[in-house]
């Protein structure tokens, strides 16, 4: 990725000391946010173009996966990560379970694999957008096919036998269900992606 | 109850026998003083009838001698004698006796009198039992006192200190990473220090005084180092933290599924420093084991205060062995050896008692032990000990893959601690 274009990134903990500590690790390498609660996360995600969001679990008033939760019921396509200390882990499996969470990590963090899995979830976050744009850009292209395909069916452009009448059949079904596809990725529509653990 | 019976005269002696046994009584008699002392030594007798005057060892200093030895259950003494004089008897009770029978005997009074003395060692004997009660009640409490406060502890500490070690860690990485880069630009401007010299002349004489006084060369070389060392210790940091963690298993006060290879592991790393304090030798003969159901936090404390006393019982450069392996009949067995001290015959059926400690005061409690063998039965298991004075001691530790029902399940999602 280019230096020019550094992801922006919102990192979400309690104590200020690992905001700043954490701040410090990444700030060559992406474009980092801070809050000091859920609240705040909340706040700033509004404002700003959030690409990756990574929150400690144990918070008072709003817990990391509470925060999580509450980030995927809102229009941001943000890639959502967690750390947590042992103890709080069943909570993490299950919001991991309930596809909240893309990664988690355990605190203390390794700081180098930490960037890793940083850059990882960034690079799933520009695929997932690619593929978004991709597919709204095929929608027009797609509609004047469907409209073409369906005139012909109509017999436009003259009598079709009945091969090309099923063979016009087939290509409908499939540019309808390219354009389902399409529709769906629609911003503001947000979907439920199956990540990996 | 045990009678311990002497006279010197046989006809006396008999008709007592005679009237004892009809009373439901089990008499041993001796003929003299010196058979009967012999005799108390290698048994135990709760009563004991004696003849006043025998010659060489008579009854009182029979008596005497009984009140001398140390036994734990009270000895009800009775003199019979022909003497009624005060003097006698004061004498008499002062070297212990709890009683007198005058001859000639009267069946009726023998009868009674008889009775008085085992109502009164009856009566000890339910004290004694109710005492050793209460004792095992109270270590019960210090056990599980010791082990809240033990768990508490080691979770407060583990969450106090994780995030410390979490921006310590990560502003360590931070600082090497740009104090190394920082380095680099130096070294590009040392490159230029001779035309630095031609046009800065005083700069250039105050850099180069300033990296020798600090010795820039030095640092530089040893800068890699100094981050690699404050890792390796902060490493070392965050696995005691875990280790306590582990070790506690705050959040697992009911039966889990737990590997107990691994829990033997956390327990030797937790005494890592006693180990090496001492240069002992680790065997550890760890085979497969299936998951065993069990708590977690309890079964470590009993591995602790085992491999605690075997560390305690070896010299240094001791060995002290670990096995586990599968048996049949669905249990594992643990075996912790060592050839440390080894435990005395006659303390070896004492050991698991509460408070029983042979360690000088204020080193042992004495309740290590016994709050391992309360773990093991909680967890319908067994504790076996084999030992040999100056050559070693082997505890030897089953327990079954299926545990008692009572205390099964009762909570297998349990909440873990906020
Ligand atoms: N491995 C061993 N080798 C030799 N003696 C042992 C060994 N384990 C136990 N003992 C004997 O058993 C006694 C009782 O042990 P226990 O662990 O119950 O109490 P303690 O070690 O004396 O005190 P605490 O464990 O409360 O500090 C010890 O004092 C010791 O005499
Ligand atoms: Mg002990």
């Amino acid at each position: 990725m280019a230096e020019t274009t550094k992801h922006p990134i919102l990192v979400v903990d309690d104590e200020p000391d690992i905001l700043f500590s954490l701040r410090a690790l990444l700030r060559r390498d992406f474009e980092v946010y801070t809050a000091e609660s859920g609240a705040q996360a909340l706040e700033i995600l509004k404002q700003h173009p959030i690409h990756l969001i990574m929150t400690d679990q144990r918070m008072p008033e709003m817990t990391g996966t509470e925060l999580l939760t509450r980030v995927q019921g809102t229009s941001s396509q943000a890639i959502r990560i967690i750390f947590t200390g042992y103890a709080d882990i069943k909570a993490v499996i299950d919001a991991i379970n309930h596809g909240q969470i893309y990664r988690y990590l355990t605190k203390p963090w390794d700081p180098d694999e930490l960037r890793e899995v940083l850059f990882e979830a960034c690079q799933h976050y520009d695929l997932q957008v690619a593929r978004e744009k991709l597919l709204r850009e095929l929608r027009q292209p797609l509609e004047a096919g469907m409209a073409f395909v369906q005139g012909l069916r109509e017999g436009r452009f003259g009598e079709l036998n009945p091969l090309g009448q099923a063979e016009c059949e087939r290509v409908c079904a499939a540019i309808r269900d390219l354009l389902a596809r399409a529709i769906k990725v629609e911003p503001g529509e947000s979907e439920s992606h199956e990540h990996p653990v | 109850m045990k009678v311990l019976l002497v006279d010197d005269d046989v006809l006396t002696r008999l008709v007592m026998q005679t009237h004892l046994e009809r009373w439901g009584h089990q008499v041993v008699t001796a003929g003299d003083g010196a058979a009967a002392w012999e005799r108390f030594q290698v048994e135990e007798f709760p009563i004991v009838i004696s003849d006043w005057i025998m010659p060489e060892i008579d009854g009182v200093e029979l008596i005497r001698r009984i009140r001398a030895c140390p036994r734990p259950g009270y000895v009800y003494a009775v003199l019979v004698t022909a003497k009624s004089q005060r003097e006698d008897l004061i004498a008499g009770m002062e070297a212990g006796a709890d009683d007198f029978l005058s001859k000639p005997l009267d069946a009726e009074e023998f009868r009674v009198r008889v009775r008085v003395g085992e109502r009164i060692i009856r009566l000890e004997q339910t004290l004694v039992e109710q005492n050793r009660a209460l004792r095992e009640a109270q270590s019960a409490l210090i056990q599980t006192e010791k082990l809240a406060s033990l768990g508490q502890l080691a979770a407060g500490l583990a969450h106090e200190i994780n995030n410390p070690i979490a921006f310590v860690t990560n502003n360590l990485a931070v600082l090497r990473r740009d104090m190394m880069a920082a380095l680099e630009i130096l070294n590009l401007y040392q490159s230029a220090q001779a035309r630095l010299a031609e046009i800065e002349p005083t700069l250039a004489a105050t850099t180069h005084h300033l990296a020798e006084e600090m010795d820039l060369a030095f640092f530089q070389s040893h800068l890699p180092r100094l981050f690699d060392k404050t890792q390796a210790g902060l490493e070392r940091v965050r696995d005691i933290v875990n280790n306590l963690r582990d070790f506690a298993r705050l959040d697992e006060s009911t039966f889990k599924d737990a590997d107990l290879n691994a829990a033997l592991d956390t327990t030797v790393e937790i005494l890592h420093h006693e180990l090496k304090k001492k240069q002992m030798h680790l065997v550890r003969c760890l085979e497969e084991l299936p998951p065993v159901p069990c708590q977690a936090g309890k079964i470590n404390q009993v591995f602790l205060n085992i491999l605690l006393n075997a560390v305690q019982a070896c010299p240094t450069e001791g060995t002290i062995e670990l096995h586990s392996r599968l048996l049949p009949g669905a249990q594992v067995e643990i075996v912790i050896r060592d050839n440390g001290s080894g435990i005395k015959p006659e303390h070896l059926e004492h050991i698991f008692d509460p408070f029983f400690t042979t360690k000088p005061l204020g080193e042992g409690t004495g309740l290590g032990l016994s709050v391992a063998y309360g773990i093991i039965k909680e967890h319908g298991g067994a504790i076996e000990v084999e030992s040999q004075p100056g050559r070693g001691t082997t505890f030897r530790i089953k327990l079954p893959l299926v545990p008692p029902q009572a205390t099964r399940g009762q909570d297998r999602f349990g909440q873990t601690r906020g």
